[in-house]
């Protein structure tokens, strides 16, 4: 293992820990969805749980890089999480606006 | 002793810098992120498993203050990667970030509506 080794390490497990927050957050919006009926608001947070599936599968990918020593292209998925991160908080803020309080 | 790499200075007087550093910055970047994703999985759980108050719109603020906060924290934290990510090859001091007392006060406004809203329930 070189220097970089063990830091790559810790960065892999804080792209996993990262990837278990999103697999919570899509979780609470698939709930959402489903307990809020199917109308065609509903595609909201199924789509924002499809986005945080996606950001989920892209730490893993990051991680598995990490892993197996390729330390380039965090540049993008950096750039990427972020996007989608804020692109879903900007779903959520929609919703709230939008939808019928139980 | 560095690691090796390809190429160790280009062009424009910026180095290239040890990959710790580099991957130091991105679990930075990574712990923000994981703050935001918590802050935007409490605007939701709010949203859905809270009980309404009698406080009439009181679970729509507390709410829209966590996502509000999510986005907030989410573009700093990537401004902010980018930020020490410029002055690591540049070899400056790294750069503050007004991010803490955001989060800081941000999370105490969320805590007095949610306390004023349980209280008044």
């Amino acid at each position: 293992m070189n220097r970089a080794g063990l830091a790559a390490e810790r960065t892999a497990l804080a792209w996993r820990r990262t990837a278990v927050a999103a697999m919570i957050t899509g979780a609470l919006f698939l709930n959402h969805g489903v307990t809020s009926g199917w109308r065609p608001a509903a595609i909201a947070p199924v789509g924002a749980a499809v986005a945080m599936a996606a950001l989920a599968a892209m730490s893993y990918l990051r991680n598995r890089s990490l892993h197996e020593g390729r330390y380039g292209h965090g540049r993008r998925v950096v750039a990427a999480a972020t996007a989608v991160v804020v692109a879903v908080a900007g779903l959520a803020a929609a919703i709230e606006f939008t939808d019928p309080w139980p | 002793m560095t690691l090796p790499s390809p190429d160790a200075e280009s062009e424009d007087g910026e180095e290239d810098v040890d990959y710790r550093f580099t991957l130091a910055n991105e679990r930075t970047f990574l712990a923000w992120m994981r703050t935001s994703l918590g802050l935007l999985a409490g605007g939701v759980a709010v949203h859905t498993l809270v009980q309404p108050f009698r406080l009439g719109g009181a679970r729509r603020a507390i709410a829209l203050s966590c996502l509000v906060l999510a986005v907030i924290i989410a573009v700093g934290g990537y401004a902010h990667w980018r930020r020490i990510g410029v002055a690591m090859r540049q070899g400056r001091p790294l750069p503050d970030t007004v991010m803490v007392p955001i989060l800081s006060a941000g999370i105490a406004v969320v805590s007095v509506l949610a306390g004023v809203a349980v209280l008044l329930r």
